[in-house]
């Protein structure tokens, strides 16, 4: 075969190799800055917040942004900024437990699923349809009427709410590993499906997962602030964008920024958190990337 | 050895005392499909039917069939990754076809593959180092240190080089891929290996290399060979028997020359006579005629 043989307009493409052909897309770029921002906010207000974030100050209530309360405060006369800080480790706490529950139950459930087929497979799948059928509010709610209204309870109910995504989402992709020869290569090494589960078919659907994580993170941020806005979510005396909402709705036309800042800090965290999932989506996609 | 019941087929074939590699015996494989009536029981496709099949230890035996003859799920039940719904299936004189797959352990180091797909058939999560040693983590062989030496010996007994162990499949051309897949297969020292169209992915300027390689890992680890394909041309440059399949049975199975010299059965004719020739393309025959030629025989197709 000659060079001369190749016709310009088909060029021989070598073979993408490795990572040349990504960039990094401005949905990855824009939500993984705003997710920083949070963990930076959560990060920050371990070692310093411009007021006790609880603490009733000895100045007025419903003071606007100025000099001294960057935020403002709220009608007990507390700094708005300094709740914001602390209120952004509410928000990632409740994400990652509520995330974790989901992946950790959720990803085994869908492998098993893929791999054992037949009854047993379809069983798990229906039961995963059964509990997809739940609103993850509806679920909340009835746990806070259970067990009390607490941040834990929260977020383990919305961790709860979140497995069926993570299993059927898992499902698939494992379905697509077990259909490959190297899955085929690896029982005629004399490998069970055990070791086949965590050799080959959990690091192939992992990135399917932290996609997922990340929208998951996004639904269980604004779950955990309906719940709060609720009263179920967390109890007064803890700082939550959700609670501030709530606190502040009887002043809305009176304070409006009281209910502006709180809200602006969940809708970035959740714009965050799923312009993060769809870049990252976009990142990991083999078939994007030969693009 | 006693010709199968169907009849049919052509056999010319050495009588041996030695127990075979593998021994196969009037083999079935039957597919349920979906169902399509809630009245009518659903309906059922014979993949494989009525095989029965001695390969010697040694040999190179090659299995030829167009796609959807059955050959695939021949190799699969050979290998112990499937099971017959009928007959019998003996790896060196030992039943795989009534085994859980937890006590085929031993086919696991007697028995090894190699797939059609380089693209497909390594793991792409998975450096060459841990995809060569799969067979010896699998079946617990060696210490760390031993398999790292192995997988180096194996790796140049491919003609890859030791680095090669460090990088990811993706790294490596769809030939050297192959290379890799045959020095996994080798890892747990077996004695018989498989290759399913193990060159039909590849470019022809690559194919000619694995057919090679092919041949000598056979030749220098002592190896019986069962290699399938669906072009004969290739197969015949490595295989010393040939089966033709069709529509799950076996048609015909003669020595590899013999075939291709005196086809007997209208099938393998017609496929011999596919077979590209160079005189014939300097003649200025073209694919053109030889796509009549094959529409003129099989007028339902």
């Amino acid at each position: 075969m000659s060079e001369a043989g190749s016709p310009a307009g088909m060029m021989p493409s070598t073979p993408v190799v490795g990572t040349g052909r990504r960039h990094l897309n401005p949905s990855l770029f824009v939500g993984g800055g705003l997710v920083l921002l949070v963990v930076a906010m959560a990060l920050v207000s371990y070692v310093w917040t411009p007021y006790p974030p609880m603490r009733v100050l000895g100045t007025e209530a419903y003071q606007t942004p100025n000099a001294d309360f960057w935020l403002g405060t709220d009608r007990f006369r507390r700094d708005v900024l300094s709740q914001i800080l602390v209120g952004a480790r509410t928000t990632l706490y409740v994400g990652v437990v509520a995330v974790g529950v989901a992946a950790l139950v959720g990803v085994p459930l869908g492998i098993l699923a893929a791999m054992s087929g037949g009854w047993l497979g379809q069983t798990v799948m229906r039961a995963n349809d059964i509990l997809l059928a739940f609103p993850a509010l509806l679920l909340a709610i009835m746990f806070a009427a259970l067990y009390g209204g607490s941040t834990q309870v929260a977020m383990i109910a919305i961790g709860i709410a979140t497995i069926p995504s993570f299993a059927r989402i898992t499902r698939s992709g494992a379905l697509g590993v077990m259909s490959t020869d190297y899955v085929t290569a690896a029982r005629a090494a004399g490998h069970g499906p055990f070791a086949i589960a965590l050799r080959h078919v959990l690091p192939n659907v992992a990135g399917l997962v932290i996609v997922q994580a990340s929208v998951a993170f996004a639904i269980a941020i604004l779950a955990e602030a309906a719940l709060a806005y609720l009263g179920l979510g967390t109890p007064t005396g803890q700082a939550s964008w959700g609670r501030m909402l709530y606190e502040a709705q009887s002043t809305l036309r009176s304070a409006p920024h009281l209910v502006l800042v709180p809200g602006a800090a969940i809708a970035l965290a959740v714009l965050g958190f799923n312009l993060f999932g769809d870049g990252l989506r976009d990142y990991l996609d083999p078939k994007l990337e030969r693009r | 050895m006693s010709e199968v019941a169907s009849g049919e087929v052509v056999r010319s074939e050495a009588v041996s005392s030695e127990v075979p590699a593998i021994r196969l015996q009037d083999v079935g494989r039957d597919f349920r499909r979906p169902r399509r009536s809630l009245t009518q029981a659903p309906p059922v496709v014979h993949a494989v039917r009525g095989v029965t099949l001695d390969i010697e230890r040694g040999e190179r035996f090659g299995i030829v069939g167009e796609s959807g003859s059955g050959k695939s799920t021949l190799l699969r039940m050979i290998c112990g990754l499937d099971r017959p719904t009928s007959g019998s299936i003996e790896v060196e004189g030992r039943p795989i076809h009534n085994q859980p797959a937890a006590r085929l352990g031993w086919l696991r180091h007697t028995l090894q593959l190699v797939f059609q797909d380089p693209m497909s058939s390594l793991d792409p999560r998975m450096r060459v180092r841990d995809i060569v040693a799969e067979p010896l983590v699998a079946q617990g062989q060696g210490s760390g240190a031993a398999r790292r030496a192995r997988v180096v010996e194996l790796l140049e007994a491919v003609g890859l080089s030791a680095d090669s162990a460090d990088r990811y499949p993706h790294q490596f051309s769809g030939g050297q891929r192959q290379r890799i897949s045959v020095a996994r297969a080798l890892a747990p020292g077996p004695d018989i290996l498989v290759a399913d169209e193990p060159v039909s992915a590849l470019d022809v300027s690559v194919r000619a290399q694995v057919l090679n390689l092919i041949d000598d890992v056979v030749d220098g680890f002592d190896l019986t060979l069962v290699f399938v394909s669906h072009d004969l041309s290739v197969v015949r440059h490595v295989c010393d028997r040939v089966a033709v399949m069709r529509q799950g049975e076996f048609v015909e199975v003669a020595p590899t020359e013999q075939l291709y010299a005196d086809p007997r059965h209208p099938y393998t004719q017609q496929l011999v006579s596919a077979i590209p020739d160079l005189h014939a393309a300097l003649d200025g025959r073209a694919a053109a005629d030889l796509a009549r030629a094959v529409r003129e025989r099989s007028p339902d197709a």
